[in-house]
């Protein structure tokens, strides 16, 4: 098949699922069988807040509707590199913020496992391109879940990296301390492979820690491997828990050691998400004002075309956050509010740490409930937030966190498992992983998956 | 929580659509009452810097005194903490 043809088949699969909103129509690489490299011609769909050289980088908002990136992120760069290719970018909540890409100003992203439910967000159109087969890999970003939400709602594998351990050159900024891109596969080799080539140092990041990654072998002997799991599955549905039992069971089942851990802040950990992510949203967004970035509004003076701009080019979400992030950093309130929030955060990172001097890994369920129907959450915006409750602990500490696809609910959606480890040790995530799916057949793949 | 709404909507030159404003105003509502649940920030005497003191259920309190770097900048003072080790 050539690179075209390939194009025109996800153009007809997409047309029920709503996962890309641009395709590359004018395709100039060559085709398949004729590059080399790691990942010779895997084709990758690319999340649309991740510039790619002449490609519509519009973060899903009507702000940048028309703009078109004029380089490539690093992430980019290296997997071009390698031999991937790129065959569109994919939708998404509008500037990342959201958990079920209903938030996207252009169109609506169907779970390709069930029609009727989001796919999750905010790389939910990432997640559903690989799900619906129509790639096997793509990149999307993670800022409190963003990744590993709509991984586990969609049955793949999705990784967050340690925060600074892939450049964020060329990301469209949400909240710069939490932002981190990672790949989402059928596939935890797929992903391991595409994580090899992304991490490492990059000049143009400061925040970049400059680690490379080399692919691992499978963990043979699980008797030295510590594991810490939560007693405390309040709030979770049935077949999840089930399912974070079972998980738990197969880890001790290859020998590892487990033992419970209490956990302080799962569910309290998102508000003080809320409030630093949306502090720093409120700040990189300020940009986007129709007069140095964005859609361009009306008005007499300089002033009222920026409130114009912004009030019809911001959707909802968008607003919510911008103003909660202007009211917590604004006077008499970045004390009460945001000051806290920051001691909460390194409190959440003191205890973390705590915690990896015992263990190697902790487990988590990745959502507290499968996939939800459209529309669940339009009224009420914290039901929504507190979804995130499994994932934000990662974020606010900046420690990997995987979810893979670990069996169905009653109602045949997949759900995910989330594994972490300390700061920059992915190899411990993938090694372990690696080791279960050789004693127990590769995740995602299994009779209780599929 | 409207006069909160409305300051920071001309703080962040954002011109408010009528009709979405409840959907806001629930937002902020909500997440303030979840923040303000958790606990409060303390001056103990027995520890040097601030401490959080962290409401775990009804009745019990768990203090925590985390390594925070405090800065003051000239107009604003900011708490950092140390992202990676």
């Amino acid at each position: 098949m050539t690179k075209k043809q390939i194009i025109e088949e996800i153009q007809s699969k997409d047309q029920t699922i709503g996962a890309f909103l641009s395709l590359d129509q004018d395709v100039r690489e060559a085709d398949p069988g004729q590059s080399a490299g790691r990942l010779a011609d895997l084709a990758m769909a690319i999340k649309d807040n991740i510039a790619v050289k002449d490609h519509p980088l519009t973060c899903a908002s009507k702000m940048l509707k028309d703009h078109r990136a004029g380089y490539d992120a690093t992430v980019i760069e290296r997997l071009r590199q390698a031999g991937a290719w790129f065959v569109g970018k994919t939708n998404m909540d509008e500037f990342a913020m959201g958990g079920s890409t209903e938030n996207s100003a252009f169109q609506k992203t169907k779970n390709p496992k069930d029609l009727s439910c989001v796919p999750g967000g905010s790389s939910g159109g990432s997640a559903a391109a690989v799900a619906g087969g129509m790639v096997s890999a793509s990149l999307g970003s993670d800022t409190g879940g963003s990744i590993r939400q709509p991984a586990a709602y969609c049955g793949i594998v999705g990784l967050k990296p340690t925060y600074g351990r892939v450049s964020r050159y060329g990301l469209v900024a949400f909240a710069s301390s939490f932002d981190q891109i990672g790949p989402m596969t059928t596939t935890l080799e797929e992903c391991e492979s595409i994580f090899s080539v992304i991490a490492g140092e990059d000049q143009r990041d400061p925040t970049c820690m400059g680690k490379a990654y080399s692919v691992q072998t499978p963990l043979k002997d699980f008797s030295q491997l510590k594991v810490g799991f939560l007693s405390d599955l309040s709030g979770v549905a049935p077949d999840v828990a089930k399912a974070y039992q079972a998980f738990c069971q197969e880890l001790s089942d290859a020998g590892a050691k487990l033992e419970e851990i209490e956990f302080v802040l799962p569910q309290e950990a998102v508000s003080v998400y809320y409030v630093l992510s949306s502090a720093e949203a409120s700040s990189n967004l300020g940009r986007f004002d129709g007069i140095r970035y964005g859609m361009r509004g009306q008005g007499e003076t300089v002033e009222a075309v920026m409130r114009d701009s912004r009030g019809r080019g911001f959707g909802l979400e968008v607003k919510r956050r911008v103003l909660f992030g202007t009211h917590v950093l604004s006077a008499g309130y970045q004390d009460q509010v945001y000051k806290k929030a920051q001691r909460y955060r390194a409190m959440l990172r003191a205890k973390m740490k705590d915690l990896f001097a015992i263990y190697d890994l902790l487990l988590m369920p990745t959502t507290p409930t499968p996939a939800f129907e459209f529309g669940a959450h339009n009224d009420d915006p914290m039901a929504m937030y507190l979804e995130d409750a499994f994932t934000v602990p990662a974020s606010l500490t900046g420690i990997p966190a995987i979810s893979i696809p670990y069996g169905k609910s009653q109602q045949g959606l997949p759900i995910g498992m989330q594994v972490m480890a300390s700061h920059g040790k992915e190899e411990t995530i993938f090694s372990v992983l690696k080791g279960l799916e050789e004693k127990f057949g590769v995740f995602g793949r299994r009779d209780s998956d599929v | 929580m409207r006069k909160h709404l409305e300051k920071a909507a001309k703080l962040a030159r954002i011109a408010l659509n009528e009709e979405e404003v409840p959907a806001i105003e629930q937002a902020f509502v909500g997440l303030m009452a979840h923040f303000e649940h958790l606990g409060t920030i303390e001056d103990l005497p027995e520890m040097k810097r601030k401490a959080v003191r962290l409401r775990t259920d009804e009745t019990a309190v768990t203090d925590y005194q985390p390594d925070w770097e405090e800065r003051e900048t000239k107009d604003q003072a900011l708490v950092i903490p140390r992202v990676m080790d």
